[in-house]
């Protein structure tokens, strides 16, 4: 039984490395265990200490995945909330606000240290502020807290604006204090400054007798406090190590470090069960480590891409489950190694989490617009798998998936994502590692080689086979010799440029992408279908969350529309599509890039199967600003009629 | 797990019968019967084991060695695993396989161009590590494959496609590079002396540690004399004046090593005496031929990773632990109790 959808959207705005991520974190924390769902999405300059930042976190009796295009309360740390400084053109945050809507501000007098900017003059903002008729709470929060607790704190600070919320719309105490404990509960000093900022905050409020004019916190989703808020990227590395992955190499890019960062911290190695150990008390703690020394991997920051993928191609190629993450420029650098591993049938994933490009691009924020460089990538031609998760659960679950289809086709996997995903704070029910299957595919055993041997039956690592799957031997194993080969190679991988087995090869290796669409493990297209056939929405990755949401709007204005989620990108679901097609008077291909490149691929893929679709029918509902796509876009666009 | 059916390598006519295709006088043949020989040493008087060795070649001449280590014949899998990868990326491909199953015993077969050139990051960054790893750099100063363009090694005035009017750049020093960088075992051979180059290449396999070894292999086809006559095989000769003794090297440039307790013996355990035969060397355009450097009980890529633990025993034995990533268990019932600690931490 669905109910109205009533969300709230806060902005904590300030400066890099001033802690707005945190504090949205925060309050993230406090709903969740409130049972309300959050979600959080970045909005950030590639800068380390001086541009400005905002983060979005979102709050609703839903369960949610996207941000809104309004916001309801602009927490102001920094004078670029509400002042385009270098007059950028810069879209402020105080802008996008609903009328009505909070504004709470620092309204302390300058600071030379550590942050001289973040005095706040509204009056350059009056226009605004009067015409949105906004509520305005001036409250001196780095003043009071480095009054009290010395000028190190100043960074507190942020914590004030979370017990100004919390009294506004009436947030159990107890709640916010546990959340604080949890987050700062191993520094003693912090947790002492940042409870005191918070209490500030409370106080200041009821003195003033403060009260939100209209806006209401969001009530319960039924998020249960076992539930997960997790980062997509965090959710991708959990999902790779479950799913078997025990040799990682990257090289740190934006918006993919997360991954690197998740996979060198929780791989098991050594270290790793070093600081398990120390930390164990109970004697089933202890069982963990002693488990895990079995299980050890390796991850390692490697130095560049081009090196990173070739790492993997040697590791990958003697057995191991291996794995980078990378975005757009690092993709670039690895085409070498995409099709190396093509040809080889070398089995291993890449995490394509994609930015603004081309070139350097818009570096932190979100893109969609390497799906056809994935799909097309690496000179050649082999066959690869393309995986699109929308958010942290399909994140884990495709990842997990990733090193069987890998395994079993034997050829690279892309798990297709983006900046919104990878950096996005998804809430998720918990993963459950019970459901992951390993699946090895053709890896043969040594006993099997034994045999062969006994009946001299020489191994072939390359055999044509019916399905185009060789079975598999790695290094190490006796009588399995023979040679990977990244030239054109016979059934043992010797080099062979002769016609017949370079089209014998060519055809088993292409063989596998038929074998691919027939798994039923693969992540299959998503449909949810309306009765009547109005309006068809076609989406991968991100947007389709945007999309559910306007498709709830839409209904409610009486529209029949539904909506078809590609998540296998490559081989192309070219039946489903073209039937979803057909079945639709309008369609709406909604996409994070400018020329339509999931259009592109439909148009492509679907009109040999004589599904016509002519500019009318097929029409494109497109963002490409860097920012992620709201629903609100896509309502709007469908009122305008989409781009061609 | 070691099978007891088939057959083992006993000499080097066991590993493989291919044919190689290189030109009639090429130096690479004798680079290819001298790892033949050696491997099979290492597997009868060594114990190592056949199925461990993992050759990985880049592109080129040079790497094509690996695809006559490997043979279907006659019903049997001969020879050894190997890797035909891709141009400059060979030692970044053997560091994975390495990392992924230490227990192989992992050499790179690259060219000049491969690892002096467009490959010259990964072989910098694979010998800083000091993975337990050999690499033979072939050296002979041309690209071969496209028919005949100068390499970074490539000595001043030499003649090529690329080079019309002879090169004018300084040419990478090899050996100066990987034992500034880390290597723990650098030496220089010449393809024509066989008994030198096996014993050399047999010890690189034997040592813990990155080891690379310089081999000069004169390209009969490509390599001109100055005025740009292809020589053939009166290469031979050409190379022949310009090598010479570490020793004598040493003699001369022992005065560039400032300290007056140091030995006037060459000490091939001293990273400054290597460094000063190798720069006199250089400025001269001669060659010194031998083990120029090594160094032992250097902790390796694999050990700094934890995939390795050396553990020094009483009576000086040591004992050498191996974890394998391509061995974990990756089942999720022997992992599910740190999995579940995973999740816990995502909350």
């Amino acid at each position: 039984m669905l109910r109205a959808l009533n969300s709230l959207q806060f902005a904590f705005c300030g400066r890099a490395g001033d802690g707005s991520l945190t504090t949205g974190s925060t309050l993230a924390g406090i709903a969740k265990t409130l049972g309300v769902c959050p979600h959080i999405q970045r909005s950030v300059e590639s800068n380390i200490k001086t541009e400005p930042t905002e983060i979005l976190l979102r709050v609703a009796n839903e369960s949610i995945y996207s941000p809104s295009d309004f916001l309801d309360v602009v927490v102001v740390f920094d004078q670029s909330a509400v002042e385009d400084e270098e007059r950028e053109g810069r879209t402020l945050p105080i802008e996008r606000m609903r009328p009505g809507g909070i504004l709470i501000c620092d309204s302390s007098k300058r600071f030379e240290y550590p942050n001289n900017k973040h005095e706040i003059e509204l009056r350059v903002a009056k226009r605004i502020i009067e015409s949105l008729n906004l509520q305005v709470l001036g409250i001196p929060m780095a003043e009071t807290v480095t009054a009290r607790f010395g000028r190190d704190a100043y960074i507190s600070r942020n914590s004030v604006s979370i017990g100004v919320i919390a009294e506004l719309f009436g947030l159990p105490d107890e709640t916010c204090r546990v959340q604080f404990e949890k987050e700062h509960g191993s520094r003693k000093e912090a947790l002492e400054w940042n409870l005191g900022a918070y209490q500030f905050g409370r106080e200041y409020v009821r003195e003033k007798g403060w009260k939100p004019e209209k806006q209401k916190f969001p009530a319960s989703a039924g998020v249960r406090p076992e539930d997960q808020l997790v980062l997509g990227g965090d959710a991708i590395g959990a999902g790779a190590i479950m799913g078997g992955c025990r040799f990682y190499a990257g090289y740190p890019i934006t918006p993919a470090s997360e991954v690197l960062e998740y996979m060198v911290k929780n791989m098991p190695t050594d270290g790793v069960v070093a600081a398990l150990q120390r930390k164990s008390r109970t004697p089933e703690e202890k069982a963990v480590w002693e488990q895990l020394k079995v299980s050890y991997g390796a991850a390692i920051q490697e130095m560049s891409e081009v090196r990173a993928i070739n790492v993997l191609l040697g590791a990958a190629g003697v057995g191991v489950r291996a794995m980078t993450a990378t975005s757009g420029p690092g993709f670039a650098l690895m085409q070498e190694g995409y099709s190396a591993a093509g040809i080889s049938e070398t089995p291993f994933v890449i995490v394509l989490s994609q930015r603004g490009g081309p070139g350097t691009g818009l570096p932190t924020r979100t893109g969609q617009e390497d799906l056809l460089f994935a799909v097309f990538g690496g000179h050649g031609e082999f066959p690869r798998i393309i995986i699109s998760p929308r958010n942290a659960e399909e994140a884990f679950e495709f990842a997990t998936k990733a090193f069987n289809l890998a395994e079993k086709y034997q050829c690279p996997v892309v798990l297709l994502t983006e900046q919104a995903v990878a950096q996005g704070l998804f809430w998720s029910k918990p993963f459950d590692p019970t459901s992951v299957v390993i699946d090895r595919g053709k890896l043969i055993t040594p006993n099997v080689l034994d045999a062969l041997r006994v009946m001299e039956i020489p191994f072939e690592r390359y055999r044509i086979t019916e399905d185009g799957i060789s079975p598999r031997s790695v290094p190490g194993m006796r009588f399995g010799e023979h040679l990977n080969s990244t030239n054109e190679h016979d059934e043992i991988g010797k080099a062979n440029e002769s016609i017949r087995n370079r089209i014998a090869m060519t055809h088993k290796r292409m063989k596998k992408l038929e074998a691919v669409r027939r798994d039923e493990h693969l992540p299959h297209s998503i449909e949810l279908r309306d009765s009547k056939l109005e309006i068809g929405f076609i989406t991968f990755g991100f947007p389709t969350n945007a999309t559910l949401e306007a498709l709830e709007v839409l209904r409610a204005y009486g529209m029949r529309c539904s909506l078809l989620q590609v998540r296998t990108l490559w081989p192309f679901p070219k039946d489903r599509v073209g039937h979803f097609i057909e079945d639709h008077e309008k369609i709406y291909v909604v996409e994070q890039n400018v020329t339509g490149q999931l259009a592109r691929l439909i148009r492509m893929e679907t009109s040999p199967l004589g599904v016509k679709t002519p500019e009318a029918k097929l029409r494109g509902i497109r963002r490409y600003d860097g920012r992620p796509i709201t629903a609100e876009d896509i309502v709007r666009g469908v009122a305008e009629g989409g781009m061609p | 797990m070691t099978s007891t059916v088939g057959y083992d390598i006993k000499s080097a006519k066991d590993i493989s019968t291919y044919g190689p295709n290189w030109c009639a006088g090429c130096g690479d043949f004798v680079i290819l019967a001298s790892d033949k020989n050696v491997t099979a040493k290492l597997i009868t008087e060594h114990g190592w084991r056949s199925e461990d060795f993992e050759n990985i070649g880049g592109i080129g001449c040079s790497a094509k060695e690996v695809e006559w280590l490997v043979e279907k014949y006659q019903g049997l899998n001969r020879g050894t695993y190997g890797f035909h990868t891709l141009h400059g990326r060979d030692p970044a491909v053997a560091v994975g396989a390495l990392l992924a199953n230490p227990n192989l015993h992992v050499t790179v077969f690259g060219g000049d161009g491969d690892l002096g050139a467009i490959g010259l990051a990964e072989f910098m960054h694979t010998v800083r590590k000091n993975y337990n790893l050999t690499i033979i750099f072939f050296d002979n100063q041309v690209y071969g494959l496209t028919k005949g363009q100068a390499s970074p090694t490539a000595h001043k005035g030499l003649v090529t496609g690329s080079t019309p009017e002879g090169v004018k750049d300084k040419p990478i020093p090899p050996a100066l590079y990987a034992m500034m960088a880390g290597a723990t075992y650098v030496a220089r051979a010449f393809s024509q002396k066989r008994k030198e180059l096996e014993e050399i290449l047999l010890g690189a396999m034997l040592h813990r540690g990155c080891s690379m070894i310089q081999v000069i292999t004169p390209c009969v086809t490509y390599q001109r004399e100055e005025g740009g006559k292809i020589r053939g095989t009166g290469i031979y000769k050409w190379w022949e004046e310009h090598f010479t003794p570490i020793q004598k090297v040493w003699d001369e440039a022992k005065g560039m090593v400032q300290s007056p307790e140091e030995t006037a013996e060459y000490d091939v355990s001293n990273l400054l005496h290597a460094v000063a035969v190798e720069l006199k060397a250089g400025e001269e355009q001669r060659w010194p031929l031998g083990l120029l450097y090594k160094k032992e009980g250097e902790p390796t890529g694999e050990e700094n990773l934890d995939l390795v633990k050396v553990e020094k025993r009483k009576g000086g034995k040591e004992s050498v632990m191996v974890h394998a990533p391509v061995h974990a268990d990756i089942s999720v019932a022997q992992n599910l109790p740190y999995y579940r600690k995973l999740i816990a931490g995502l909350r």
